[in-house]
């Protein structure tokens, strides 16, 4: 009898074990309601919000921030937060380094309703927070302080989604970008290429100096897959990989294949050198700078990093995948506008003032930027900086406007997580040689349609 | 069975209650969810919907799954062939012979586990790089006109990867080894030497036989280990170039944290359980016969 009962107890605990396992759509119904209700909170934020007066938002003693805080980012943050304090003196902000650059721990944190009051978030997630209900409506808050009136008309391109903000960051184009070091290309005869044919010579010639043509650091994938969107861009398809993503293009087309072509062919003349795969950014910095390498891709941002090394470092102005006779393309990869940035948590205690913070850290963010690093700045009340510009950084900025079209980062700025990680496996094969461009295109083509 | 229990078994229930309940709490229950949610489409934070066996025939008709499991055989197989091989024969020369200093000898081939696998990771990346790399720079310095990009190689990396995860992880065996040949009565020894066997005799067919039970253990460990592979390739190559070093619980991360598709990614896991416990099974059997009382 015991033994039946021990039998039956036992059975019962592994059932009840199961039942747990198995109601996990239970519970993710309940937090989908629950989600549901902050979306509706979210809304019912927004009807509340009409007629904001932001005045009467209390401000509390603290917020938490979960943003990006190493590099050259510490100056930035530092002085957004000296913004933020003359604003706020009583605040106390907890900074929390955002460690990742594809959202996964902002998401799983989400998933566990542990989100921060404000942080910063890629479009892939911002997607994922905008349908869970975690990301707080900016618009009205915009409205409410005039946020727009004090940049440019253009400052805040591409940051909706169905007409509503829910993440904020100024758009300034930040291409993906090709340097050069000036030196190693004089002694080595070359002359700024302008087209691929001259690309691919500087290449050949580069690897028989034994030199490494282009320093990737392929230990990240995204500077591969990127100079590969800069060849879907010169040969043709201006809106590159991201054409992918939002369907105005399919990976039939011929662009596609032209450019990986070239890349192949790239690569078969030593594009890389050896040891790419295992090279991270610091190594190819140190590759470029000390004259181990010749061309180096990299987005914008690089003209900042590269500022202690004077004039030394050009950038390529013109597609170097265009075609001859194409000399004066200008179409360039990476940098488009972008749904993600600096968002607040909508299930917060602190939604209202969080709402705000965001707005000012942001402004106070891009003004910090300007100050350390120069650029375009956006704000009409353009703050007083010393930093001067390399004699490249200054035509890259001059050249901004002439940008005949951007795409977006495509590891991380699309919005099909699957596509772009497809994307970035396959062309870290075509870029190590181990497959062809034959290949690649037909193994897309099954993996993608 | 101990008296105590005997007279009572409520007292047995008792004592055996917190690790069944703790064992089903960490292991059953998480194995149970992600066998349900391996039915599901997930993106880990939105609604979950039911879409039957649509995981599994997608991760059945993938390209990478083949490459997947040659590796994380390549990766099993070497990984027994060096870490069982190895570490059985400087067991037996460290309990078998009277050399100096065996204290060090242990503690040298020991030290390895000791390290993170960050740091032996990132050791062997240097040895390994394709422009500065160790091996390259050593080849070059002799004259010969020979350099290998070995991560990046679709055919070496894995092999690369899994010869410094043996490296570092063949003083852990060497360790369960030793410990399980000194175990051994001496008595055996001493009989079979006024028989007359040989050194190599006597390891054949005395320390062998009595240390099965725990070499199965060791095999057990190091093959199901092919097949959960993980933080080494991750930090090396993060599965690449392509998906030429990816094994199963690489593909499980990229589906997770990648795709962001937590019900495929559960799918990958439910494999990898099965496997290795088809595995284990198999090996438990077929040694069964060759092991010997003491």
């Amino acid at each position: 009898m015991k033994k039946r009962i021990l039998a039956v107890s036992l059975t019962v605990a592994m059932m009840l074990s199961m039942f747990a396992a198995c109601s996990d759509d239970t519970a993710t119904d309940t937090s989908t309601d629950s989600s549901t209700d902050s979306s509706a909170d979210a809304s019912t934020d927004t009807d509340a919000d009409a007629g904001l007066d932001i005045d009467a938002i209390e401000v509390p003693d603290e917020i938490d921030l979960y943003v990006y805080y190493a590099d050259a980012s510490i100056e930035f943050v530092d002085y957004a937060l000296e913004y933020i304090a003359e604003i706020w003196p009583d605040l106390t902000v907890n900074i929390e380094h955002r460690s990742d650059a594809d959202g996964t721990v902002l998401q799983t944190r989400a998933a566990v309703g542990e989100l921060p009051d404000a942080f910063e978030c890629v479009s892939a997630v911002n997607n994922t927070l905008h349908e869970s209900g975690d990301l707080a409506v900016l618009d009205d808050t915009i409205e409410a302080m005039d946020y727009y009136s004090r940049f440019d008309d253009t400052a805040f391109d591409g940051k909706s989604i169905d007409g509503t903000v829910y993440a904020i960051n100024v758009s300034n184009p930040q291409a993906y970008t090709v340097f050069y070091n000036k030196t190693v290309l004089a002694e080595n005869g070359i002359e700024e290429p302008t087209n691929y044919d001259e690309f691919y010579d500087a290449v050949v010639t580069l690897d028989e100096a034994g030199l490494i043509p282009f320093a990737l650091f392929g230990a990240e994938q995204w500077p591969g897959l990127q100079l590969y969107d800069l060849a879907v861009v010169g040969c043709g398809e201006t809106a590159g990989l991201t054409g992918l993503d939002t369907g105005v293009s399919a990976i039939t087309d011929e662009a596609y294949t032209e450019a990986a072509e070239k890349l192949e062919a790239l690569v078969e003349a030593g594009l890389y050198g050896s040891g790419a795969l295992s090279t991270n950014a610091s190594q190819a910095f140190e590759l470029m700078e000390l004259g181990q390498a010749g061309f180096m891709g990299n987005g914008s941002w690089y003209f900042q990093d590269c500022a202690d090394y004077g004039d030394n470092i050009g950038y390529l102005e013109y597609n170097p995948f265009a075609d001859a006779g194409e000399e004066n393309n200008t179409a360039k990869s990476g940098g488009a506008p972008e749904v993600g940035g600096y968002a607040a948590s909508a299930t917060g205690d602190i939604v209202d003032f969080a709402e705000m913070f965001v707005l000012e850290f942001v402004a106070g963010r891009h003004a910090g930027e300007y100050v350390y690093s120069g650029g375009p700045c956006r704000l009409l009340e353009v703050p007083e900086t010393d930093f001067e510009m390399s004699e490249a950084y200054t035509a890259y900025c001059e050249a901004v406007s002439t940008f005949t079209s951007t795409t977006q980062y495509a590891a991380w700025g699309l919005v099909d997580t699957e596509l772009s990680t497809y994307l970035c496996n396959y062309t870290e094969a075509l870029g190590m040689g181990t497959t062809d461009s034959a290949s690649f295109i037909a193994d897309l083509i099954d993996e993608i349609g | 069975m101990n008296p105590i229990f005997k007279r009572s078994k409520v007292g047995m229930i008792l004592f055996a209650a917190p690790v069944v309940i703790l064992f089903a709490v960490l292991m059953v229950y998480p194995l149970c969810q992600a066998f349900v949610m391996s039915f599901t489409e997930w993106d880990g934070l939105n609604t979950a919907t039911f879409t039957g066996f649509a995981n599994y025939e997608k991760l059945f008709t993938s390209k990478t799954l083949s490459t997947a499991m040659k590796n994380s055989i390549i990766y099993s197989l070497f990984l027994t062939i060096y870490q069982i091989g190895f570490a059985t024969i400087f067991s037996f020369i460290l309990v078998n012979t009277k050399i100096k200093g065996k204290t060090f000898f242990k503690d040298v081939y020991f030290f390895p586990v000791l390290l993170s696998v960050s740091v032996v990771a990132q050791l062997w990346v240097a040895i390994y790089h394709g422009q500065y790399g160790l091996i390259n720079q050593v080849a070059e310095s002799l004259g010969f006109a020979w350099s290998q990009d070995w991560l990046s190689s679709a055919n070496q990396g894995i092999y690369a990867i899994v010869l410094a995860e043996s490296w570092k992880g063949m003083g852990y065996h060497m360790l369960i080894i030793y410990a399980a040949m000194r175990n051994v009565p001496s008595m055996y020894y001493e009989a079979s030497f006024i028989d007359g066997a040989t050194p190599v005799n006597q390891f054949f067919k005395i320390t062998l036989p009595l240390i099965v039970p725990t070499l199965k253990m060791c095999v057990i460990m190091c093959i199901t280990y092919g097949f959960r592979a993980f933080e080494m390739i991750y930090i090396m190559t993060g599965g690449g170039p392509g998906s030429a070093s990816t094994t199963l619980p690489i593909m499980m991360y990229d589906a997770m944290f990648s795709l962001k598709k937590a019900g495929y990614a559960n799918a990958i896991s439910v494999v990898m359980v099965v496997i290795c416990i088809i595995i284990m099974q198999v090996i438990d059997r077929s040694t069964r016969r060759l092991e010997v009382e003491m």
